[in-house]
């Protein structure tokens, strides 16, 4: 039975303010059904030889223009052949929303790189920055509870990552460790508003108080990452939520809290985006929160994102 | 490194003259890559992750298990063959479609009919290294942990 998604008249109201007239046609594209995509595993397998083992069983395969190894899958019943075919078993390819595959892409790991993804699970990230570096280099892949570890665990031996070190602590504590790294991702915990379209139940929870608390947990875990961060390190910091407290909120915390910390314009092949909010609800953010990236649902038929790019001077 | 202690000299040897021995994979397959232990698990890494510093952080795992250690000796994971055992050339099955439908949804194989030694397996199908399993006369249990299995209705 297909689930109807309830958005909140809150939210509806909420977006209306930033979108005025185009409101209708964001909500709609909340509605929709999420274009199904994978990401070709070349840690496991040749790209080529995949794709062409995944268009004999009769699928459509459009590469997505931000990832390199990225696709959208269309075909009949797709949704449940997906997870169930050899190559899926032997973890040739993974099924990621196209919308994550922007902030490992904006980050660009290389072979050379010391990496934090602190908060790492279920890894589909992790896995595309292993897969960036050749398995070379070394990431530290951490999570705080046990069940997303496992998954992270699970997902990277399936995918054969291994230059990465999973380890389990609070990411707001993160910074105690000394450790300093050339790149970091801070995926953040959030109220998950644009993940509506792949699950109906994401704003079952949702409210202004939500959000609130979240961004609080996330700029302390974004403060704990910065402090992580090399002198002309980078820093992605990304959302799937649009909420502008959790995101340019966040980052205008940091930037008033650390003066050596700068943005960097977000720019990647193919992808539509809009200039982050200079101002939410009466509040007005550093002039720089306009370089992050706003990813509606309706620019690239994604879920709904926020990126960042940081660099420290 | 935690409890973790990097495997060098003769506990090294040891793991590649099992993977050469019972699987006839060289030990030059290995060669950029490094050995960790951490209880009844061997883990395989890059050079660079062992050298950095890891003093205060909590340790779940490091890169990849290769090997579990059991009471009846190594038993390469599902995870690693399928990345190492395209080097194996002794005591690989090639299994048919029916078999490797059967491997895939769980289920042990009978009757086969291979003069492979008992003992550990690579489950070859077509091109595909599938994992390990583990052979006893026409018997193979099959290993593939369950979070695995599929429910694969044709290949």
């Amino acid at each position: 039975m297909k689930k109807r998604i309830i958005l909140p008249k809150e939210f509806k109201a909420r977006y209306s303010k930033i979108l005025g007239r185009e409101n209708k046609r964001f909500l709609n594209y909340c509605m929709r059904p999420l274009r199904k995509s994978i990401r070709i595993n070349t840690l496991k397998t040749d790209k080529e030889k995949c794709l062409k083992l995944l268009k004999n069983k009769g699928w459509k395969l459009t590469p997505i223009p931000w990832c390199n190894d990225g696709f959208w899958v269309d075909g009949e019943k797709i949704e449940e052949k997906l997870g169930n075919t050899l190559e899926y078993f032997m973890g040739y390819y993974y099924i990621q929303e196209a919308s994550s595959m922007i902030p490992p892409a904006v980050l660009r790991p290389t072979e050379r790189d010391f990496v934090l993804d602190i908060a790492a699970s279920p890894g589909s990230k992790t896995g595309q920055m292993a897969q960036m570096m050749k398995n070379k280099g070394c990431i530290i892949a951490n999570d705080v509870r046990i069940e997303r570890l496992k998954m992270l665990k699970y997902n990277l031996e399936k995918l054969g990552v291994i230059n990465t070190v999973v380890t389990k602590m609070d990411g707001r504590r993160f910074w105690k460790t000394n450790m300093k790294f050339d790149k970091i991702l801070v995926d953040a915990p959030c109220s998950s508003e644009g993940t509506v379209r792949k699950n109906w139940k994401a704003l079952s929870r949702w409210s202004p108080e939500l959000i609130r608390y979240i961004s609080n947990v996330q700029k302390h875990l974004l403060d704990s990452a910065v402090r992580c961060l090399k002198s002309n390190g980078i820093l992605v910091y990304s959302t799937c939520t649009l909420a502008p407290e959790e995101n340019e909120g966040v980052i205008d915390y940091v930037l008033k809290k650390y003066q050596d910390l700068d943005v960097v314009k977000v720019s990647l092949r193919g992808l539509k985006y809009r200039e982050g909010l200079k101002e939410w609800d009466g509040r007005e953010y550093d002039d720089r929160v306009t370089k992050c990236a706003r990813i509606w649902p309706q620019d690239n038929d994604t879920e709904g994102f926020f990126v960042a790019k940081l660099v420290r001077k | 490194m935690n409890d973790m202690t990097i495997i060098t000299g003769k506990s090294r040897k040891e793991v590649l003259n099992y993977l050469e021995s019972r699987f006839g994979i060289k030990k030059e397959v290995f060669k950029d890559y490094v050995f960790v232990k951490k209880g009844k698990k061997i883990w395989i890494t890059n050079e660079d992750v062992v050298s950095r510093k890891y003093k205060k952080i909590p340790i779940e795992s490091i890169g990849m298990v290769l090997i579990r250690l059991q009471k009846n000796g190594m038993k390469m994971t599902t995870n690693a063959a399928q990345i190492f055992g395209k080097y194996a050339t002794k005591n690989v099955i090639n299994l048919s479609k029916t078999q490797a439908q059967k491997i895939l949804q769980g289920f042990n194989l009978d009757n086969l009919k291979t003069d492979v030694e008992d003992g550990y397996v690579m489950l070859k199908y077509s091109d595909y290294i599938l994992g390990v399993g583990l052979k006893r006369d026409r018997f193979l249990m099959n290993m593939i942990p369950k979070s695995r299995i599929i429910p694969i209705e044709s290949l």
